[in-house]
C-alpha cells in the first residue's frame, strides 16, 4: 500500500514541480512580496531624534529652575535633544520648520506669577508631525506645571485648613516646606523580553504561510483533474487500495509543501537577512503548519464539484484566514475584537509561533502551543477532508 | 469600424466575468475588506496601546486609571489585565506598546503616607522613552493632591483625608499653573486621508489595475480556444475587433473604479473631493490598466503565464507606486522610483482632489496618466494585431 502510495506521491510532485505555476504560486510570489515588503518598509532601528525648542523669556529663578531640572534631566538622558531661542518668533519658526518637533516657551511674567499664586501658563507650540516630541514636550512642561502647582496647591491647603492667613514670611516659609516633601508615587522602570520578529521575518514567514495554503490544494486538485480526465477510474481499476491512492496524493503535497516551505526558509534567510530562530523550531512548525494547511484546503476542495470551483473557495478562504490572521499587517493595532477573533485562523498560530522563537534563549518546546493547535487543525479538517476524498475516489 | 460590434465584443467580456462568482469576489468584495481593515487600523491614526494591571488598588488607583485613559489627558487605549503575567506577555507580544503596573494596595499605601511604586514595563529599545513622560506628568498630577494632603497632615493642621478633600476642591479653585499648546506646520498625512480614506485611494489603484492584469488571461483564452480567429473570419474589420479588446478590459476597470468609489463613499463616507476631477483620474487610469493588460494579453504565451506575470506585476508596481504602504513612508530612492509607476501619479492626483484641488491642480497627473495610457494601449495593439493575426 504505501509503495504505490509513494510511486504516485513521486509523479505528482514530478509533475508539479515541472509545472511553473507551483514554482510562482509556492517560492517564487511569496519570496518576491516579502523582498518587496522588507525594502518598502523603512528600516525599524532608526534612532529616534526627539527635539525640542526652548525659550526663557521670564528669565526668573522659576523658569531658570525648569530648564536646570527636568529639561536638562532629559537632555543629560540623551532621550531630547534641547535647542535654546532667543525668542517666541524664532522658536516657531523653528517649529513651523520642522527644525525642531515643537517647542516649550516660558512668557515673561511667569516666574511671578506662579510664585504669588496668580494664573501662570507655559506655552507649548507643537508642530502638527511633530509627533513624539510634541508630546514629550507638552509632557515636559505639564510636569513642571505639576510641581509648581503643588507647592502653590500646599501651601492654600494648608492656609485654608488653619483658617487664617499667616504674614507674607511665613507663606515664603511655608511654600519652601512644601517643596521639599517627596513626591508619593514613584515610577520605576522594568524591561521585558522581546518576543515578536522583526519585519523581515514577519514578512517573510506571513508570505510563506498565505501562499501554503495555495501549494497545498494541489494534491486534491488533481484528485478532483484525475476525475475529469478519467485517470481516476483507472487508477482505481488498478490492483491497489483506494486508500494507497489519497495517500499517494497526500505524500505528494505534504512533501511539495515542506518543499516550497523550505526553500522559502533558506532563500529568505540568506538573501533578505529574516531570522527564524531556533531551526529545530521552525521545522516543527513548518511541518504541522503545512499538516493544517493540507487538512483546511482538502477540506474545502473535496466540498466543491469541480476544479475552477474548489480552485475559487480555496482562493477564498485562504485570503480570508489571511487578513484574519494577520499575515499582512499585524492586527494587534486592529480593535481588540479582531485580535481575539484572529486566533481561530491557523495562520496566527503559525506566526505566535514564530514570535515565541524570536526570543534568543527559545528552543523547541516554546512553538509546542502553536505545534499542537495548528496539528488539531491539520486532524479535524484533515479527518473530514479523507472521508470526503474517500467517497470521491470510490464513486464511479 | 464597426461600433455595435465593438461593443458586443466589450459587452461579451464584462458579462463574462460578471458570471464567474471568483471573479466577482476578487474584484468587489476583497478590495472592500481590505479596505474595512486598513480602515480599522488607521481609524484615528496610530492610538498608543497600554495594558494596565489594577487589581485592589482603591478609589486612589482607579482615578489614576481613569487618567490614563481619558482623552484630554493622554489619548490612550487603555486594556486592563488581571496579572502582571498576563501583561507581561501582551508586552512581549506587542499587543500592547507598554504596561503599567499599580501595586495591590495603592490607596492605603498612599493613605498612610507613604510611598507607592508604579510599574513601568517595556519592551527593549526606546518604546519606554515614548510613553514614560506622559506616564509621569500624569502621575505628577494625582502626586500634586496627595503632595498637597501629606504636607498638610504633615504640619499638623488637619488629618489626611480631610486635606485631601480641602486639595482636591481648592485645585479646582486656583488660577494655577496651566500649559497651553498652540500647532505649527504641515500635516505629514492630512487629516481627511485618516480612516477608510487612505485605504480606500490606494486599493482602488491597486486593485483596478490588479483586475485589469488578471484579466489578461481572458484575452489569452479567447486566442487559445479560437475565439479570436473565428471573430477574425467574420467581416468584422481587425481594427474593430481590437477596440472590442480594449473596450472590454476598460469596462471592466472603470465598474470596479465606480464600484469602490460608491460603496465607499456610502458606506464609510470616504471624501473623493471634486467629482469631475475624480472622474478624470478614474477613466485615465482604467486606460492605463486596459493597456497593460492587452499588452500582457498579446505576449505572454499561456494564461497560467498571463496570470502569474500580471498578480505579480500588478502586487509589485502597486507596491512600488504607494498603492500597499503610504509613500510617505518610503526611503529616498524608493520614491523617486515610484514615480515611474502610474499608480503614483493616480493617489497623488487622488490626494491632491481630497485637500481641495480641483482639476486644475491636477493637470501634470493627468498628463502623465494620459501618456501612460497612450503608450501602453498604442504598444498593445500593435502586438495584439500581431499576435491575432499571426
Amino acid at each position: 500500500m504505501i509503495r504505490s502510495a509513494l510511486i504516485i506521491a513521486r509523479k505528482d510532485l514530478r509533475e508539479r514541480i515541472r509545472d511553473r505555476t507551483v514554482l510562482i504560486l509556492g517560492v517564487a510570489a511569496p519570496f518576491a512580496l516579502a523582498a518587496i515588503f522588507s525594502l518598502l518598509l523603512p528600516s525599524g532601528d532608526d534612532a529616534l531624534d526627539l527635539t525640542v525648542g526652548f525659550v526663557d523669556a521670564d528669565g526668573t529663578e522659576v523658569s531658570q529652575a525648569f530648564r536646570s531640572g527636568a529639561l536638562a534631566g532629559v537632555e543629560r538622558a540623551g532621550i531630547v535633544e534641547v535647542t535654546e531661542y532667543g525668542s517666541t518668533d524664532a522658536a516657531h519658526g523653528a517649529v513651523d520648520d520642522g527644525e525642531v518637533g515643537a517647542a516649550i516657551v516660558i512668557p515673561s511674567g511667569f516666574g511671578a506669577a506662579a510664585q504669588a499664586g496668580g494664573e501662570a501658563r507655559i506655552e507649548v507650540i507643537a508642530n502638527v508631525s511633530g509627533g513624539i516630541s510634541a508630546e514629550v514636550a507638552r509632557a515636559l512642561a505639564a510636569g513642571y506645571a505639576a510641581e509648581l502647582e503643588a507647592v502653590q496647591l500646599s501651601v492654600a491647603t494648608a492656609i485654608q485648613l488653619a483658617g487664617s492667613e499667616p504674614p507674607p514670611p511665613a507663606v515664603e516659609e511655608l511654600a519652601h516646606r512644601a517643596g521639599e516633601i517627596e513626591v508619593p508615587i514613584r515610577l520605576e522602570d522594568q524591561a521585558t523580553q522581546e518576543r515578536a520578529v522583526g519585519a523581515t521575518t514577519f514578512y517573510a514567514a506571513s508570505m510563506a504561510i498565505f501562499f501554503l495554503f495555495f501549494t497545498a490544494q494541489f494534491g486534491v486538485l488533481s484528485l478532483l483533474a484525475e476525475r475529469r480526465r478519467g485517470t481516476l477510474p483507472r487508477l482505481v481499476a488498478a490492483p491497489i487500495r483506494p486508500a494507497s491512492i489519497i495517500l499517494g496524493k497526500a505524500f505528494g503535497t505534504f512533501g511539495l509543501g515542506i518543499l516550497a516551505m523550505t526553500v522559502l526558509v533558506v532563500a529568505s534567510t540568506l538573501l533578505l537577512g529574516a531570522e527564524w530562530g531556533n531551526p529545530v523550531g521552525v521545522a516543527l512548525l513548518v511541518v504541522s503548519g503545512v499538516l493544517a494547511a493540507m487538512g483546511i484546503t482538502a477540506m474545502i476542495t473535496t466540498l466543491a464539484r469541480t476544479e475552477e470551483q474548489a480552485g475559487g473557495w480555496n482562493g477564498i478562504v485562504a485570503v480570508t484566514l489571511a487578513i484574519l490572521g494577520g499575515t499582512f499587517f499585524p492586527l494587534s493595532q486592529g480593535p481588540e475584537i479582531l485580535s481575539r477573533l484572529t486566533l481561530i485562523t491557523p495562520h496566527a498560530w503559525f506566526l505566535r509561533g514564530m514570535d515565541d522563537l524570536s526570543v534568543p534563549t527559545a528552543g523547541p518546546l516554546d512553538v509546542l502551543p502553536s505545534v499542537l493547535i495548528l496539528l488539531g487543525f491539520a486532524v479535524v479538517t484533515g479527518a473530514i477532508g479523507l472521508l470526503r476524498a474517500g467517497s470521491l475516489v470510490v464513486r464511479r | 469600424m464597426r461600433i455595435r460590434a465593438a461593443l458586443a465584443i466589450a459587452r461579451a467580456n464584462v458579462v463574462r466575468l460578471l458570471r464567474d462568482r471568483l471573479g466577482l469576489f476578487f474584484i468587489f468584495v476583497l478590495p472592500l475588506i481590505i479596505i474595512v481593515v486598513t480602515g480599522l487600523q488607521f481609524g484615528a491614526g496610530f492610538v498608543p496601546r497600554i495594558g494596565v494591571v489594577a487589581v485592589d488598588v482603591g478609589e486612589l488607583g482607579d482615578e489614576l486609571v481613569a487618567r490614563l485613559s481619558s482623552d484630554d489627558e493622554t489619548g490612550w487605549e487603555v486594556r486592563e489585565f488581571d496579572s502582571i503575567d498576563g501583561l507581561t506577555d501582551a508586552v512581549e507580544r506587542r499587543q500592547v506598546d507598554v504596561g503599567v503596573a499599580l501595586p495591590a494596595g495603592y490607596d492605603e499605601q498612599l493613605r498612610a503616607g507613604g510611598i507607592a511604586d508604579v510599574v513601568l514595563l517595556s519592551p527593549p529599545g526606546d518604546t519606554a522613552i515614548r510613553y514614560r513622560t506622559t506616564l509621569a506628568s500624569v502621575i505628577g498630577e494625582q502626586a500634586t493632591v496627595l503632595r498637597a494632603a501629606t504636607f498638610t497632615a504633615g504640619e499638623g493642621v488637619a488629618p489626611f483625608d480631610d486635606a485631601l478633600a480641602t486639595a482636591r476642591s481648592l485645585q479646582a479653585l486656583l488660577p494655577g499653573v496651566s500649559v497651553r499648546v498652540t500647532t505649527a506646520g504641515e500635516e505629514f498625512l492630512p487629516g481627511e486621508l485618516l480612516g477608510f480614506g487612505l485605504g480606500a485611494h490606494s486599493q482602488l489603484i491597486l486593485f483596478m489595475f490588479l483586475t485589469s492584469l488578471t484579466g489578461a488571461a481572458q484575452l489569452i483564452l479567447s486566442r487559445t480556444l479560437g475565439v479570436s480567429r473565428r471573430m477574425l473570419s467574420t467581416p468584422t474589420p481587425i481594427g474593430t475587433i481590437l477596440v472590442g479588446e480594449a473596450l472590454g478590459r476598460f469596462g471592466v476597470a472603470l465598474l470596479q473604479g465606480l464600484f469602490i468609489v460608491f460603496a465607499t463613499m456610502l458606506a464609510f463616507g470616504v471624501d473623493w473631493g471634486d467629482p469631475l476631477g475624480a472622474a478624470l483620474v478614474v477613466i485615465l487610469f482604467a486606460l492605463v490598466g486596459s493597456g497593460a493588460a492587452m499588452l500582457i494579453g498579446a505576449v505572454a504565451n499561456n494564461a497560467e503565464q498571463a496570470s502569474g506575470l500580471g498578480v505579480m506585476a500588478g502586487l509589485g508596481i502597486a507596491a512600488i507606486g504607494g498603492a500597499m504602504i503610504p509613500p510617505e513612508i518610503f526611503p529616498p530612492t524608493i520614491n523617486t522610483v515610484s514615480h515611474l509607476t502610474p499608480h503614483r501619479w493616480a493617489i497623488e492626483g487622488l490626494r491632491d482632489l481630497v485637500s481641495g484641488g480641483g482639476i486644475g491642480s491636477i493637470g501634470l497627473e493627468l498628463a502623465v496618466l494620459a501618456g501612460f495610457a497612450v503608450v501602453l494601449l498604442g504598444l498593445a495593439t500593435w502586438r495584439l494585431r500581431a499576435a491575432l493575426t499571426r
